[in-house]
């Protein structure tokens, strides 16, 4: 009996150790712990497309009232045509500049005197079937050549931005427009020229210079004026 | 011998047998457990081996470790948690949007900067040793890309001026980011602050990869073709610390902490446990050579 005791006291003692084991591995337990955090973000869209078409502005022969005797293209009283179809499109991510830079080069024979500039031209700025801009020279008189291309050229980006906020830069040869991120570019215009046959054909705005006699001078010159035209559109994202 | 006597003899034989049975079985458990304690032992003395010459302690009673992650938004990090690294607007120096995404989606575009905070907080009465790493993926349409080049750049650092990646002058190219893990100490009550930075030159150098990117993103339907688009994974894994007085990181506040008692108690402990059990193994040991002499 006694030593049953003893067997069954030395088991106890030895369950108390395994409990106490446990408690001791507790000690030896090692804590770990951990996070993690993510993030994604994908390019931000772009997508400008601008097009500019204008390669048949000017031409050789109008029917047959007018006919260039080379190969040169020719204007002439009662000639018009289509200067430049530009589309833009595009609903870009970012802010934008919005730059328009036209050049229209008039030669010095555009005038009918001294300090006496003359253009009968018109230039007609229309989004989609509508007028937004006319330019066109309102008198004779010293610089007016160079003042239509800054005017043709407001015109122009006015007409693509819908506002009449375009600002030139340092050297007036370009006019701009900021755009917000997010503001859909798209827009589609025509510019377009007519030398009216005269003071009184139809279209021709009530105040423009046009005269038969200027027309005949001008005409008359050993050296014939030219006419150059240009336009550029840049789009670009600004910070 | 009647038949009761018989059977009377036959279930005392029994219950020896039994006994005998039970001490064996119960010798076999004490060895074991013996075993266990010396193997406890000997690692406790190899890890008192690292420790510094004026430190012992190789056991710690009363600990309280915590220690967390979280950002300036006050995100604490968990698993996978999604945080605000990238941003879906971004605005200049007079506070006008200069990129904003038409679908609500994070985006990037040149010009893009943004800086992203952290911070490992050891809340706990004892040290850590914590590690972290970045992960990087350059995705298009949804797949990984390694051929893709996106003028991203990144620079990592702690508070206290360490760069994990990228340099106070340099920053390091999104596709060449390449960082091993960053292991460091963090002391109970101590926090270390970290902040990731990305940008996106607007002057990259590369104005048609910028506007093919951008117009890829265009052509995008938002579903099988995403354009290019990042994955960012900051991973962080962090346990105690082998020594639990370490020190790293910016002490929160020395008031109030909760001391930790370090050893003593515990070997004391397991001292007696072993003599407890080496009493017991001796007594099984007697008690079966003792029977085995009454039967000779």
């Amino acid at each position: 009996m006694l030593k049953n005791k003893y067997i069954k006291l030395a088991s106890i003692l030895l369950i108390l150790c395994l409990i106490t084991s446990c408690v001791i591995s507790g000690t030896l337990a090692k804590y770990t712990t951990g996070g993690t955090a993510t993030d994604s973000a994908r390019v931000a869209k772009w997508g400008v497309n601008v097009s500019v078409v204008g390669d048949n502005a000017f031409k050789t022969a109008y029917g047959t009232t007018v006919v260039s005797s080379d190969t040169d293209s020719v204007v002439a009283p009662g000639t018009k045509g289509t200067l430049a179809t530009v589309t833009v499109s595009g609903q870009p991510e970012v802010k934008v500049n919005y730059a328009v830079n036209v050049d229209l080069e008039l030669t010095d024979s555009w005038s009918v005197g001294a300090g006496m500039d003359y253009c009968p031209i018109v230039f007609t700025v229309k989004s989609g079937s509508s007028v937004v801009a006319t330019v066109y020279m309102k008198s004779v008189g010293e610089n007016k050549n160079s003042a239509l291309e800054l005017e043709l050229e407001k015109a122009i980006i006015n007409a693509l931005t819908g506002e009449n906020t375009a600002t030139a830069d340092g050297t007036g040869s370009q006019h701009s427009v900021e755009k917000n991120a997010g503001t859909s570019l798209s827009s589609d215009i025509t510019v377009e020229w007519e030398w009216h046959y005269d003071g009184e054909s139809v279209g021709l705005p009530a105040d423009a210079v046009n005269k038969d006699e200027y027309d005949t001078y001008i005409g008359s010159l050993p050296t014939a004026p030219t006419i150059f035209f240009s336009l550029e559109i840049f789009v670009t994202q600004i910070v | 011998m009647s038949i009761n006597e018989k059977r009377e003899n036959d279930g005392q034989q029994y219950k020896r047998e039994q006994r005998n049975a039970y001490v064996r079985i119960m010798l076999m458990v004490n060895i074991v457990f013996i075993l266990l304690l010396i193997t406890l032992g000997v690692i406790a003395l190899r890890v008192n081996n690292v420790l510094p010459e004026d430190q012992d302690i190789f056991f710690v009673v009363g600990k309280n470790p915590s220690f967390e992650i979280g950002d300036g938004e006050g995100k604490q990090w968990k698993n996978e948690t999604n945080v605000n690294i990238f941003r879906s607007t971004y605005k200049d120096g007079k506070g006008e949007a200069i990129v904003i995404s038409q679908t609500g989606d994070k985006v990037l575009a040149p010009g893009s900067t943004s800086s992203y905070k952290f911070a490992m907080y050891n809340n706990g009465n004892m040290a850590v040793m914590y590690e972290t790493d970045i992960d990087f993926a350059l995705l298009v349409n949804g797949k990984e890309s390694t051929t893709t080049q996106l003028p991203l750049k990144v620079r990592l650092y702690t508070d206290s001026g360490k760069y994990l990646v990228g340099s106070e002058n340099e920053w390091t190219n999104i596709n060449d980011v390449e960082i091993d893990s960053y292991i460091s100490q963090l002391g109970a009550s101590s926090y270390e602050g970290f902040t990731l930075e990305v940008k996106w030159d607007y002057e990259s150098g590369n104005d048609e990869l910028d506007t093919l990117l951008g117009n890829q993103s265009a052509a995008s339907d938002g579903k099988n073709n995403k354009g290019v688009s990042v994955d960012l994974k900051i991973n962080t894994y962090a346990e105690e610390h082998i020594d639990p007085t370490a020190k790293g990181g910016t002490v929160v506040n020395e008031e109030g902490r909760d001391e930790v008692e370090h050893g003593g108690t515990v070997r004391i402990l397991w001292f007696i446990l072993l003599f407890i059990n080496i009493g017991m193994l001796l007594f099984y040991i007697a008690w079966l050579l003792n029977k085995r002499l009454n039967k000779w």
